[in-house]
């Protein structure tokens, strides 16, 4: 079959179309994709040298960006998440929620992230704790076996 | 709604697909045209919309024919992680346009962009295939090999996901030792190579004159592909909405054509 096979220049349904218009290709050898593409268009045109405008890539910042900032900031160690499971949260996003309820009770903000601190220091406690206890038991079980 | 022109159904014996061409100028005659005409109307029950309209009418000239927008949403992509892209330092200058802004240095791809241009390829798809075309799957990532190849041995298409021999489509006809079909439709789950390359079946498919659909993540080049649909190419749970949809999409079209190829067997 007669072709173009030099994909640089204009797009496909140029390159076929013209063809079809020099006679090149019969009518019956028309590839079938040429009727569908011509009912929907590409949103773009597939040319090799297509520019699109330009668009800067702007920053995406939240405002409660600042608590997690000074969270990561104060806390030297933050536990890993599990990815696999969407329904655990991350330590910043437990964070953040405690921080949030205690703020909508009229707080300042320092206040607010203090006890939040304060809140989630002895939470971590009490996890480290029951962990520990966990393993140990869980230790002294095998040694007894 | 599913529906046919007269002109297929006058040209049913020679079994013709061209005959689908479609006149979209004159519908709306076509349409009053038919309404009015003596013999009753024939309809192949082709989508799952109950039918009530009498009017017959071509796949093309209706805007969603395989009902392709209903898929998914764009909370399904977020779901699947679509939206995530590459480092900033290594965005493709072609995609800046697809990009919704880089959240602490990591490209965020706009979704509704994603939507948008995925329900075009999807579409597209479904019509190459209700007219009897190819569909070839491709990708050379390879943890989704076994997916991609499960997902083409399903709808019954073809899949390459290894090592691709560099005359595979300009020079088909001593590859193969044979005068060979190529596909009339490329599916690119990933248009990589390696990590820094662009695959070749993206240029020679191009070469060729073979419409490609492919996903674009934020490091690769969409202007070659016909239908591009910016979107995460990594994560295996995006990976898997991708082919869940293709395949919906193309199970679709296909019993969509058997029950026209019924059709015209039975008249």
């Amino acid at each position: 079959m007669a072709q173009s096979r030099l994909e640089k220049i204009g797009t496909i349904y140029t390159r076929i179309t013209s063809l079809l218009k020099g006679k090149a290709i019969k009518e019956e050898d028309v590839p079938l994709w040429l009727i569908v593409y011509e009912a929907f268009p590409p949103k773009y045109e597939p040319r090799f040298d297509r520019q699109l405008p330009k668009k800067p890539v702007t920053p995406i910042f939240y405002k409660e960006d600042f608590i997690r900032a000074k969270f990561h900031n104060d806390q030297t160690f933050i536990p890993a998440t599990n990815l696999a499971n969407e329904n655990v949260k991350s330590a910043t996003q437990n964070f953040l929620s405690m921080y949030q309820t205690i703020k909508k009770e009229e707080l300042s903000e320092n206040e607010a992230y203090e006890q939040a601190m304060e809140q989630y220091v002895s939470e971590m406690e009490i996890k480290m704790e029951s962990r520990r206890e966990n393993e140990s038991s869980s230790d002294s079980s095998r040694s007894s076996k | 709604m599913s529906i046919f022109a007269r002109r297929i159904l006058s040209s049913i014996v020679s079994r013709e697909w061209q005959c689908l061409r479609p006149v979209i100028c004159n519908t709306h005659l076509r349409q009053c045209q038919l309404s009015t005409q003596s013999q009753p109307n024939v309809e192949s029950d082709l989508s799952n919309v109950p039918e009530s309209s009498e009017v017959t009418l071509d796949p093309l000239t209706h805007p969603d024919f395989f009902q392709v927008h209903k898929l998914f949403t764009v909370k399904d992509l977020y779901d699947a992680r679509v939206h995530y892209g590459h480092k900033e330092t290594s965005l493709n200058k072609h995609m800046e346009t697809f990009i919704f802004g880089s959240r602490l240095g990591h490209l965020i791809i706009d979704l509704d962009q994603t939507a948008e241009l995925l329900r075009e390829a999807l579409n597209f798809t479904a019509h190459i295939v209700f007219r009897g075309g190819i569909i070839l799957f491709i990708s050379r990532n390879a943890q989704i090999t076994h997916l991609v190849d499960k997902t083409a041995k399903e709808c019954k298409e073809f899949s390459q996901t290894r090592f691709w021999r560099q005359g595979l489509f300009p020079n088909s006809r001593n590859q193969f030792k044979a005068t060979t079909r190529l596909p009339d439709l490329c599916i690119f789950l990933g248009t990589l190579d390696t990590v820094m390359t662009e695959h070749t079946a993206v240029r020679h498919a191009a070469k060729m004159c073979i419409p490609s659909v492919g996903i674009v993540d934020t490091n690769c080049n969409p202007n070659l592909i016909t239908y591009p649909v910016p979107g995460n190419d990594d994560s295996l749970c995006a990976i898997q909405l991708y082919c869940s949809l293709f395949k919906k999409v193309i199970m679709r079209a296909k019993r969509a054509r058997e029950r026209m190829i019924q059709y015209v067997e039975s008249t």
